[in-house]
């Protein structure tokens, strides 16, 4: 808690300002669904390589599709993929997490309830043994690319990471007394995990949140930077980049547009991430 | 009456249980690497006898990749293989996979390790130096820039780089690719002279790619542990005792942030490795990274699977590493 002023802020200046940065992508990606400029694919023979006017704001890119309009469509879908990937990463990791620490703390001990906990904990550092990005690369290897698949890839690659976070948590906030006590009063095994661990464990748990969207969102942007995520002509943030670049030359704001809106995200979700942090934490 | 372990015994006993579970540890992460590519629809052999051809020939292939057993069995002969040191023959180039990624691997460890040297060697001083007490002009942009510099991907800054050295600075061609075994001659060659620079953004160009994320992430953590560390009490205390300066900095602040720092530095290595993958496509370097893309594009799965398993090999030295530092940087635990 805050010592040191009289009335802590409502909101920290960073948390502020990182709904900013994070939240402009967003609402881009919103009203991208209602109104573009343009069609995102629609080619314009007369914004090939066009500079910034009037009509196409960020200029077109090498085919003449207006840049803004990509931008716009890219940050629905990148924005899409990183939140369905994050929603379902948080909740297996939940449930895994749970079951893990649970299974170990239980109050009637027993050979399954061990192998549980020894199994999950093996997966999970297994899993991690495989830096991030490579196991991203390699599911989709597998499983090819496209934007379902990506996100596949993208939320297999980020449960291992969730889960041990969520364990170490959930391990510290079983060690303390309150549970113990719970235990003495005879509170279920399930009512413990759900009803007094869980809600202790959610403020460490949300702070990681959008630390692992920024993951997300740059192991999309890095896969279909590589050609092997989301396939053209999608227009997601890691294409526009891949089909900027050859001609960064003649056209330089078809890649800087994409890759600032990357910087100012990420920017955004760690700032989220830290203010989440002073607020729900105390932290300074 | 019991007697009490040595403390050579306990580090023993530690080296052991940390062997065997780096051991299973890639034992696992062997079935998972397996596994996932067994299942990939398609491979490099389709392409190669073509798709519909004489089933004869097919088969006598199959035979020849023994891909005709059932995948335990397939398994257990890799993992032989793997032990030999035989990860293979890749489908595509037609040599020992071993071969193809220890190649590979040298040319990523350069790069990765000059850009962890920078990393470390700015990130130190710029964190104790933004941790420290007292007014400085510099902190405010520093600290900006930091904060910054940590939204900014490696990816990011390899196209800036790419594009800073190969066309505003013309001072190398872009996606053109020299080893290191050429890139130190042409620089001794050129020393004082106009080419010692081109000669060297070769190498500097992608480590800075790779390092400039790291500085700006181990610097936040570095300075935010000095800052802790210095609202300290026993920080305090030594003030009082009228320490400070250069003994103060090398005997308590150092000794207490490097085990963090070890650790730390340590993720980031991992990081960096695997960072490389996308570094390594845009200067077109052929590492370890281009080798696993260019794999997966042609569906090279020995070769994919080797390279995977071999970087996670790494991660698990490095891990077990820095494990070890940590035990060897912190009295505290060595006394428990």
């Amino acid at each position: 808690m805050n010592h040191n002023q009289g009335t802590a802020p409502f909101m920290p200046l960073n948390l502020a300002l990182g709904i900013i940065f994070a939240g402009t992508p967003l609402a881009m990606g919103l009203v991208s669904l209602l109104y573009t400029p343009f069609e995102p694919n629609l080619i314009i023979p007369d914004a090939v390589s066009a500079p910034i006017t009037a009509t196409h704001p960020l200029g077109g890119d090498y085919l003449g599709r207006d840049t803004l309009s990509r931008l716009m469509t890219g940050a629905r879908i990148t924005m899409t993929m990183a939140i369905m990937a994050i929603a379902t990463a948080t909740i297996t990791a939940f449930a895994l997490s749970t079951t893990a620490v649970a299974a170990r703390n239980t109050t009637t001990p027993s050979h399954t309830a061990q192998l549980t906990h020894k199994t999950i904990t093996f997966i999970t550092n297994t899993l991690m043994g495989i830096p991030s990005l490579l196991l991203a690369l390699a599911v989709v290897s597998i499983l090819g690319g496209g934007i379902a698949n990506t996100t596949i890839a993208i939320t297999i690659m980020l449960v291992p990471g969730l889960t041990r976070i969520m364990q170490a948590t959930l391990i510290q906030v079983y060690a303390e007394d309150y549970i113990k006590v719970a235990k003495t009063w005879g509170v279920s095994n399930i009512n413990i995990a759900l009803k007094h661990a869980l809600p202790n464990a959610t403020p460490n748990i949300i702070v990681a949140i959008p630390i692992y969207m920024s993951t997300a969102i740059l192991v999309e942007a890095g896969l279909s930077y590589l050609g092997l995520g989301v396939a053209p002509p999608t227009p997601s943030w890691g294409i526009m980049l891949n089909q900027a670049i050859p001609y960064i030359n003649q056209q330089p704001m078809a890649a800087i547009a994409p890759a600032t809106t990357i910087i100012t995200t990420i920017l955004g979700l760690n700032l989220i991430s830290d203010g989440l942090n002073q607020k729900l934490r105390g932290k300074k | 009456m019991l007697t009490m372990p040595t403390p050579t015994i306990l580090i023993m006993t530690k080296l052991v249980k940390n062997t065997l579970d780096a051991i299973l540890l890639l034992l696992g992460v062997s079935v998972v690497v397996f596994s996932l590519l067994y299942l990939t629809p398609g491979n490099a052999l389709l392409i190669q006898v073509g798709v519909g051809s004489d089933r004869v020939l097919t088969e006598s292939y199959q035979a020849l990749f023994s891909l005709n057993t059932s995948p335990f069995i397939q398994y257990f002969e890799w993992l032989q293989g793997l032990l030999r040191g035989d990860f293979g023959v890749s489908y595509v180039y037609h040599a020992p996979v071993f071969t193809i990624v220890l190649h590979a691997l040298g040319v990523t460890a350069v790069i990765a390790s000059v850009a962890m040297v920078i990393a470390v060697s700015v990130s130190l001083p710029l964190g104790l130096y933004l941790g420290s007490n007292g007014s400085q002009v510099l902190r405010t942009p520093l600290t900006t820039a930091v904060t910054l510099g940590v939204a900014v991907p490696q990816f990011l800054w390899g196209i800036l780089l790419l594009y800073l050295f190969g066309n505003v600075f013309s001072a190398f061609v872009p996606g053109l690719y020299v080893p290191l075994s050429s890139i130190l001659p042409m620089a001794a060659a050129g020393s004082g002279s106009h080419n010692t620079i081109p000669a060297l953004a070769y190498l500097f160009a992608p480590a800075l790619a790779l390092a400039l994320p790291a500085i700006a992430i181990l610097s936040r953590y570095t300075y935010n542990s000095v800052r802790e560390l210095n609202a300290q009490p026993f920080m305090l205390a030594l003030h009082c005792r009228g320490i400070g300066g250069w003994q103060l900095l090398r005997r308590h602040t150092l000794r207490n942030l490097l085990v963090g720092y070890t650790t730390f530095s340590g993720i980031l290595l991992i990081d960096l490795l695997a960072g490389s993958v996308l570094v390594e496509y845009i200067f077109n370097i052929p590492g370890l990274g281009n080798t696993l893309v260019t794999g997966i594009h042609q569906r090279d799965t020995l070769l994919v699977q080797g390279a995977v398993l071999y970087v996670a090999f790494l991660v698990v030295v490095i891990n077990k590493i820095t494990d070890g530092l940590y035990y060897i940087l912190n009295p505290k635990l060595r006394r428990s």
